[in-house]
């Protein structure tokens, strides 16, 4: 065994710091289920019977669903390699792993209300994923997190689609069996589609919150705010789905702002960052319910601020790339 | 007796737009003289006849405020701004302000009151099919009670004094992508967003479709039915 000595105390402060930033994930960079997903919200794949045009046009019967609660749930299981899953600033640091991350999902939509010029739809569902790190070293950073989610969406005449909501987070560790991070997330968002063909479309989003947060405090700050991860983000992004044949494909970029909140008494006081994001995601599916998927996402962070950062001790910026394929499995009730 | 304009009669009824062949018939008149093509941005004379033929369209605009669009082989009887009275055909009305608005056919007539975009399709019983696209008010028989107007939902009007006959729940999606009436003008109706809202809404309580298409109603008590394939269920 190699021993360290350390002359001074400010040194080993920066590379225990280093070091405990290095085996720790990221909570903050952590993808979480805030509303359905697009299966479920997304009509424009509704298939139609191809009939030709006439004046009054083509009157085909359906029938309706009566009851005012629907209820949908699924399975969606991705395996993906991840070069950096610490986050970690040190392009020599990085650990790179396979994941495979499980989630099942339930949800309801409830009776829609309309209203001249819009239809507001509640939703509210609920989440648990499990994600494992299947590189050795750091499987004891798996994790198990729970979610749920209470949202509005409106979808207005202009073709802008208005959301708010809360959500709820909690992520716990899998050796320690504790909770390592619960989060409330009031947020809202707004989205549109335009079409830019007849087999593309384009989306528009834009979304923030507040993430009130509860976590350990880091032992290398004032040590003694348990919000100390409390933000607000605001994030924009652009999306485009080209259908070809039954293939979608989807490239995605958005960019994102995280101010964190909690002041002196964090770590992370004045700390503000920007997160960029691209995604590519190919999409197949085999029926109504069943998905694969071929995914590739890149994301940087460039961050400022923070005492660790202030004092040179830890980076908090960092680039990671993902890739992997998943299997979605989702149904309505 | 085309002296009116646009700017300067807002009670008069116009002729926005026509391909191939509309045109008017004066009922006051025999014979070749009697028959005359409708221009556009023409207003529309009274006691006369608006035929459209073989793949032709015509839409004409009343006060400003209600859009009347006609299919092909198409008869307009009279129109004003209470009432369309129509011989033969399909048509299409878009009512923009709270107006009581009146629908008569052959046989059937029905009052409506709100605001609203709906298609009209004669049947050869002598009544109509009424479909609202979007809006919200009543559509009130001669006789029987009146009913909410429901985006969707396909209303026999049948006999005489008029009665709601059978009502159905059709797809507005692929009426609306399949519709000439809706697609085939060079502009779009002043109500398409609250159709688009009213689509997305149907497909919200969407729960499955049948494969067959409604056709004519022969008599009263029959429809008819196109039926494709197996009943498909989302």
């Amino acid at each position: 065994m190699k021993i360290l000595s350390f002359k001074s105390p400010a040194l080993l402060v920066v590379v225990l710091a280093s070091t405990l930033s290095a085996q720790q994930r990221d909570a903050t960079v952590t993808n979480r289920q805030t509303q359905p997903p697009e299966t479920v919200t997304n009509n424009a794949t509704a298939q139609n019977t191809e009939i030709e045009s006439s004046d009054a046009g083509a009157q085909r019967p359906i029938f309706q669903k009566t009851q005012s609660i629907s209820a949908f749930g699924g399975l969606d299981s991705r395996y993906l390699y991840r070069n950096n899953p610490l986050s970690s600033s040190e392009t020599l640091s990085f650990i790179e792993t396979a994941m495979w991350i499980n989630t099942a999902y339930l949800g309801a939509s409830f009776e829609p209300i309309e209203i001249e010029d819009a239809v507001i739809t509640p939703y509210a569902g609920l989440s648990y994923t499990s994600t494992e790190y299947l590189e050795s070293g750091l499987d004891t950073l798996g994790f198990h997190s729970t979610s749920a989610y209470l949202l509005l969406m409106t979808q207005h005449s202009s073709g802008w689609m208005l959301r708010s909501g809360l959500s709820y987070a909690m992520d716990k560790s899998e050796s320690s069996k504790e909770e390592t991070y619960i989060e409330f997330y009031p947020n809202v968002g707004a989205m549109k589609i335009h079409s830019i063909s007849d087999s593309t479309i384009g989306i528009i989003d834009f979304s923030g919150g507040y993430h009130k947060s509860k976590s350990d405090p880091n032992p290398f700050g004032p040590g003694t705010s348990i919000g100390e991860l409390d933000n607000y983000d605001i994030t924009a992004s652009y999306s485009v789905r080209i259908m070809y044949g039954k293939l979608v494909i989807s490239p995605r970029y958005g960019i994102s702002y995280k101010n964190y909140t909690e002041g002196a008494v964090s770590v992370n006081n004045g700390r503000k960052e920007f997160i960029h994001a691209a995604n590519l995601k190919l999409d197949y599916p085999i029926n109504d319910n069943l998905n694969v998927s071929l995914f590739g996402a890149y994301s940087q962070r460039e961050s400022s601020g923070g005492q660790l950062q202030d004092a040179g001790i830890i980076d908090y910026d960092f680039h990671s790339t993902d890739a992997g394929v998943s299997i979605g499995l989702n149904t309505t009730f | 007796m085309f002296s009116a304009t646009k700017e300067n009669d807002a009670e008069a009824i116009f002729c926005n737009f026509t391909l191939g062949k509309v045109e008017l018939i004066n009922k006051s008149f025999t014979g070749a003289s009697a028959i005359s093509k409708l221009d556009i941005n023409a207003s529309l004379p009274k006691d006369s006849l608006v035929c459209t033929g073989v793949k032709s369209l015509c839409e004409l605009s009343v006060n400003n405020s209600i859009l009347i669009r006609s299919g092909s082989e198409s008869i307009i009887d009279s129109v004003d701004q209470n009432l369309l009275k129509v011989l033969s055909g399909s048509f299409l009305v878009c009512i923009e302000k709270e107006t009581e608005f009146s629908i008569q056919s052959k046989k059937s007539v029905l009052k409506t009151k709100g605001k609203y975009t709906a298609i009209i399709e004669c049947t050869s019983n002598g009544g109509f099919k009424f479909v609202p696209l979007e809006g919200k008010g009543e559509i009130i028989p001669e006789e029987g009670n009146s009913k909410e107007i429901y985006r969707g939902r396909l209303i026999m009007i049948v006999d005489s004094p008029s009665k709601l006959g059978n009502a159905y729940d059709i797809d507005l999606l692929l009426l609306l992508k399949s519709s000439r009436l809706i697609n085939s003008f060079p502009t779009p109706l002043p109500s398409m967003k609250r159709i688009s809202l009213s689509i997305y809404a149907q497909q919200l309580r969407l729960k499955g479709k049948f494969n067959a298409l409604i056709g004519d109603a022969p008599t009263d008590d029959n429809l008819q039915m196109w039926a494709f394939g197996e009943e498909e269920t989302k």
